[in-house]
């Protein structure tokens, strides 16, 4: 009995010093460790009309490990549907508290051409992703409300709190997260747009974990405000592979 | 038993190898709602395309084909392997061999730094189609990610032109041969040297230098009584092209000084060309679509190139929809002439296989065809 209030004492402890970043971190951290990564992603658009439009890319990312509070991690996307845009390439490297460094390869012009990273709520391939959703989420990239909920979602036990985008240029102005208490990974997001109304819900699923890192298979986003939605299946993704990280400069922006 | 291991040894490549095919066919119609007198009113086309990849480890063989049938100007018909080239890759360099196209330079109504491949006049003199060359090239990869690359082009393609009747003929009634007469010997090779490098300290900026030798990309035409024929000359050229992103503004410098060969012969004095602009995007200006505008202006001592002192302003409407849409406007003034030339374009998606493009082109020019207008379609299925 005695034995029985010790634990019970410790577990309400640790919940109650448990802090809304301490989340974060936590799901930060189960996401790391994929080292490098290759993916075949496809993307399913769907207009109010539930008219379908499929897009497909293949990614390769590489994970900074140095964490110096600068730089993020690499990735080099290739577009291989629609047809019209095969072989476009998609170079990012990504800074924590800066623009990120992109470059975009026209394959049609054999052209490489930086652009400008400050768009972080436009659409991503005419989906209903941002650019935001789509990068990495590093916590010191958003405040987190003080105080955290517990709910359920899907028959699961969640922690409910809010995070608000660092970044002016963000399109959202909070985000409410759901985060499995047992995994610490993201179940669904709710995006609120700068008027502060709901934007969007994303809904993850099929989550599998590789020695300590968990990866997602399929997001589902859904507009309240446009009616339209998108899934992203993640249909290859392998980890761990080693990857040079000279495969993500410039050199490889080519057919 | 040589014989047998051979066959293998292809077997194993090619079970081995990556193959990539794509292609499209399109049809292309022109019409001439202003032109000068006896030219085609109209022009209508039909194109295709077919692009191979093909890897195996280290190695990659490319090929690029492009064909136009026009059904009413065979001097635009052409079957052009555009590009096809082995290229193999080793630890810290690149080695290419073939057929190919390469791209210099960063802005983005004229890019005067491109000079090693020539333009495709029969597809459309108003555009920037290019022919590919036959070159070999080596990419060093430096350890600070900067990239020094050599290139050596051969010799130089014949040059072809549509026929007397089309509208972009520049040679009012004289008969053109495209056999090239060469300053110097046919088989000088032309060579390039690039060097680029990437900054990322406050101001994030590609910078790149380069040195030319070679045929010049400015032709002259020769008339020799029958016919005008082209004319290439021996130049040198030092050249500079670069990207600074500043607050999320893009800022383009492009020049270049040559200095020509035989200059009592071709009459044409050393000279400069340089091109600034800048490239800022509104985002989100309605629903999720965005307003680029971009500024470029040019100048040139040598006053037979076409963008000498010019003033180029445009708006890029971007939908970012499923369709990819997109809507460009862009005006181009030469500043001392009364020449000007205005562009509009449509780009996007029917299906995700079907994609169309319209194009409103006028041009007032003095020097070239007068006032000219012109509403241009394009369909393209790609499969």
């Amino acid at each position: 009995m005695r034995k029985t209030l010790f634990i019970s004492l410790i577990v309400v402890t640790n919940l109650f010093a448990l802090s809304t970043i301490d989340i974060a971190i936590k799901v930060k951290q189960n996401s790391n460790g994929y080292e490098s990564a290759k993916s075949v992603i496809e993307m399913t658009l769907i207009d109010q009309a539930k008219n379908q439009s499929k897009r497909v890319m293949q990614s390769i990312s590489f994970e900074n490990k140095k964490n110096n509070g600068i730089n993020g991690d690499k990735s080099l996307m290739e577009f291989k549907t629609p047809l019209d845009v095969k072989g476009t390439k998609f170079l990012t490297h990504e800074k924590i508290n800066k623009n990120n460094n992109q470059w975009l390869y026209l394959p049609a012009l054999k052209r490489i051409k930086r652009i400008s990273s400050k768009n972080k709520s436009g659409s991503f391939m005419g989906s209903e992703f941002s650019y935001e959703d789509i990068s990495s989420r590093e916590p010191s990239k958003y405040l987190h409300s003080k105080n955290f909920s517990e709910a359920k979602l899907d028959r699961l036990d969640v922690f409910v709190y809010e995070r608000y985008p660092k970044d002016t240029n963000s399109g959202y102005s909070k985000q409410v997260l759901y985060v499995d208490k047992k995994s610490y990974v993201i179940l669904k997001v709710d995006y609120y747009d700068k008027k502060k109304e709901l934007l969007k819900t994303a809904r993850y699923s099929g989550y599998k974990k590789i020695g300590n890192t968990y990866r997602v298979k399929n997001i589902k986003i859904q507009n309240h405000q446009n009616l339209k939605s998108t899934n992203l299946e993640y249909v290859e993704d392998e980890i761990h592979l080693n990857l040079d990280e000279k495969l993500f400069s410039k050199r490889y922006l080519k057919d | 038993m040589k014989r047998l291991g051979i066959i293998f040894l292809l077997l194993y490549s090619f079970a081995n190898a990556e193959f990539e095919i794509s292609n499209f066919i399109g049809i292309e119609y022109k019409s001439y709602i202003k032109k000068q007198n006896k030219k085609d009113s109209y022009n209508l086309g039909l194109t295709y395309q077919n692009e191979m990849k093909y890897f195996f480890e280290d190695t990659k063989i490319y090929s690029k084909i492009e064909v136009l049938k026009d059904l009413n100007d065979k001097k635009r018909d052409y079957l052009h392997i555009d590009e096809l080239y082995y290229s193999k890759s080793f630890d810290s360099f690149d080695f290419d061999i073939g057929k190919k196209t390469i791209f210099l330079g960063t802005l983005e109504a004229n890019n005067l730094v491109d000079i090693f491949n020539r333009q495709n006049y029969q597809k459309d003199s108003l555009s920037n189609y290019k022919n590919g060359s036959i070159m070999a090239n080596v990419n060093y990869f430096m350890e600070d990610d900067s990239i020094l690359r050599f290139y050596i082009k051969a010799f130089e393609e014949d040059i072809k032109m549509p026929s007397k009747n089309s509208v972009y003929y520049p040679f009012t009634n004289k008969e053109y041969s495209e056999h090239i007469d060469f300053s110097n010997k046919k088989e000088t090779p032309s060579i390039l040297t690039t060097y680029t490098k990437s900054y990322d300290e406050d101001i994030s900026a590609d910078v790149s230098f380069g040195f030319f030798y070679g045929y010049d990309n400015n032709i002259i035409f020769k008339d020799n009584s029958q016919f005008l024929n082209p004319y290439l000359f021996l130049s040198s050229k030092l050249l500079t092209y670069n990207t600074f992103v500043i607050d999320s503004t893009l800022y383009k410098i492009e020049g270049s000084y040559t200095k020509t060969n035989d200059k009592e012969k071709i009459r044409i004095d050393d000279f400069y060309q340089l091109g600034v602009g800048l490239e800022y995007t509104f985002e989100q200006i309605y629903k999720n679509h965005n307003l680029g505008l971009i500024t470029e202006y040019y100048k040139s001592d040598n006053h037979n190139i076409s963008f000498d002192n010019d003033l180029f302003l445009a708006l890029r409407y971007t939908l970012n929809d499923s369709a990819s849409s997109e809507f460009l406007a862009a005006y181009v003034q030469d500043i001392k002439k009364d020449d000007n030339s205005v562009y509009m374009k449509y780009n996007g998606r029917l299906t995700d296989n079907l994609n169309i493009s319209t194009d409103l082109r006028y041009i007032k020019s003095s020097t070239y065809i007068d006032e000219h207008l012109r509403f241009g379609c394009e369909i393209k299925y790609y499969f």
